[in-house]
């Protein structure tokens, strides 16, 4: 009996063994698929020109060499284009979590004509494709003069993403509505239960926004493409076209490429680290990473 | 006698009170809704009936557009072959490889969170830093055909080859695809425990276990990432704006990438909102046919 039983356990470590080193193994086929890409072109960004021509190719550089990167710092003005978008993408930040605790509190905790339906249509609007209303929108920028400046990047910021607006809404109704009759018992209105009681409990959901829209507004090449139209405007990632352009013409350097892919990731990649909890949470929430 | 007048101001004050306090809040949302979704939705639509060059008046001209778009501009045509076909390569397969990594990532073993962090970074690069990286995977002489060549192959000019620059945008897609994956982690991790024991109970095995408890409850996240990926890599532009130009030829020339080039390349305004309005009701329908296929695989708690 005591044998059987000894056997029957040893199995089964065996088979969890053998389990977990199936899971190892697809998790390395896995980190390589996912990271090599990333680990490729911070090494290559490393590289001399010479490493790349190299029969077999190198992984790694065959010297520390850094010179790529004053390089491509200085190929394209990204020190300029760093501030702009540095500035673009805090004003939109501020804006999104303005407009959409704003909205997302009046979904959630107040009770008016057409909430439901006018929800309903902002879900909707979620799914409403960008390329069709993006004409009319330059149209009506450019005849307000709005063609050529930030603020079609911004302003639009500061009137409600439907993605955030759910987000904020999904963590305003998990709050208790004691809360608010509470409030309410002690004088307070709407907008003090809004700003004093719920908005200081939204911290967290407040971090995915941010984190969110951070990430969006610094990547989001096409409206920057449409809507930016000279030099002293422009945003990190139309640099990091133009370098791409100057290589499809001839530029031999792809060293300086890559350096210039790792900087310009860097912040995003800083983000990341710093708020990876909430982003996971919000993407578990909306099923989406915004816009 | 005073007080009906009195009064029922007030009554009806109170009444409303909560009414318009409520769409007070929401308002940024109606502003935005009216003039940044309702009003482009509709003046595209009017657009596509009219010929505008950005300088002087619209012209109305009819159908003239949507007979070009329809049947005589070959490059629409082109650009939906490319398109569906890159939808064909990337969706299945991405909700497939988001599926298995996502199982993968809720196994009992140590260092996941390290895998699933390592696994998500890629897709926050996002955008031009991402598709310039995989421009420097794909090159030449680079990593991926070195790997081909430890093996005797000798690898294509992957971007540059009429056969292989879409299925490059799609390995790339699927490489990418990190958000899809933690959606698919969420829903794994509210699968309750009892339905497992259940089926233990049943002496089912852990095939049992997938096939009649795990997929049937994350079925509905898997739809939800067939929808929003369906829209979104129809609508893809920044790849083969970025890595390909939509070349070579037409190989990469997707729709989106083509209405772009109509409006802010050659301003055609009207031509290319006929085209955005085709767009839009081509995603409607996918949508439409994905909601209409989800009865046969999805599954809802609480539906028999």
């Amino acid at each position: 009996m005591s044998v059987l039983t000894a056997s029957w356990t040893k199995s089964k470590t065996t088979q969890r063994r053998l389990r977990d080193l199936l899971a190892y193994t697809l998790l390395a086929v896995g980190f390589v698929w996912f990271i090599f890409p990333l680990f490729w072109v911070i090494m290559g960004s490393l590289k001399t020109f010479e490493d790349f021509n190299q029969i077999p190719l190198r992984i790694f550089p065959s010297e520390l060499y850094l010179g790529n990167y004053p390089s491509a710092w200085n190929s394209v003005p990204f020190g300029r284009y760093f501030i702009n978008t540095a500035i673009i993408v805090s004003l939109s930040v501020v804006g999104e979590l303005i407009s959409a605790s704003i909205v997302g509190f009046g979904f959630s905790r107040l009770k008016f004509w057409g909430r439901n339906f006018l929800f309903m249509v902002l879900l909707s609007t979620m799914m409403l494709p960008f390329w069709v209303v993006i004409i009319p929108r330059f149209l009506l920028y450019r005849d307000i003069g709005w063609v050529g400046t930030w603020l079609p990047l911004i302003v639009p910021s500061y009137f409600a993403n439907p993605v955030y607006v759910f987000l904020m809404r999904q963590f305003f109704m998990t709050l208790p509505s004691e809360l608010d009759d509470a409030a309410k018992i002690d004088g307070c209105n709407e907008l003090g239960i809004f700003w004093r009681i719920l908005l200081p409990l939204t911290k967290p959901v407040l971090a995915t926004i941010a984190i969110f829209s951070f990430i969006n507004v610094w990547t989001d090449f096409v409206k920057q493409v449409i809507y930016l139209s000279q030099d002293s405007t422009y945003t990190v990632a139309i640099g990091l076209a133009f370098l791409r352009w100057q290589i499809a013409q001839g530029d031999p350097v792809p060293g300086l490429l890559m350096a210039a892919t790792v900087f310009t990731s860097l912040p995003m990649i800083a983000i990341f680290f710093i708020g990876q909890k909430y982003m996971v949470r919000g993407i578990a929430l909306t099923g989406r990473t915004g816009t | 006698m005073q007080s009906p007048r009195t009064v029922a101001p007030n009554i009806s004050w109170a009444r409303l009170r909560p009414h318009i306090v409520g769409w007070a809040f929401i308002s940024p949302w109606l502003v935005s809704f009216s003039f940044l979704m309702v009003y482009p939705f509709i003046a595209s639509f009017v657009l596509s009936f009219t010929r505008y060059q950005l300088i002087g008046e619209a012209q109305f001209i009819g159908f003239e557009n949507i007979q070009r778009m329809l049947f005589e501009d070959e490059r629409v045509a082109d650009s939906l072959r490319v398109t569906f076909t890159y939808v064909l390569l990337t969706v299945p397969a991405g909700t497939a490889i988001s599926v298995l990594v996502a199982i993968l990532l809720n196994q009992a073993v140590r260092g996941i969170p390290f895998f699933r962090t390592s696994f998500y970074m890629p897709s926050v690069i996002g955008g031009v830093g991402l598709a310039l990286l995989w421009t420097t995977i794909l090159a030449k002489n680079g990593p991926v055909n070195a790997a081909l060549g430890l093996v005797g192959i000798e690898g294509p000019n992957w971007l540059f080859e009429t056969a292989w620059a879409l299925p490059s945008l799609a390995l790339k897609a699927l490489a990418t695809a990190g958000a899809a994956m933690l959606i698919i982690l969420a829903a794994l991790q509210g699968v309750p425990q009892h339905l497992y024991e259940a089926v233990e109970l049943d002496g089912g095995g852990e095939w049992a276990k997938f096939w009649h408890v795990t997929l049937p409850q994350i079925s509905p996240a898997i739809f939800y990432n067939v929808i929003v990926t369906t829209i979104g890599v129809m609508q893809s532009f920044v790849e083969a704006f970025i890595m390909t130009n939509g070349g070579p030829g037409t190989a990469t020339l997707f729709y989106g990438l083509y209405l772009y080039r109509q409006a802010f390349e050659f301003y055609r305004m009207g031509y290319a909102s006929a085209l955005a309005w085709m767009m839009f009701l081509i995603i409607l329908a996918l949508t439409i046919i994905n909601f209409r296929v989800a009865r046969y695989w999805v599954y809802y708690e609480g539906e028999e």
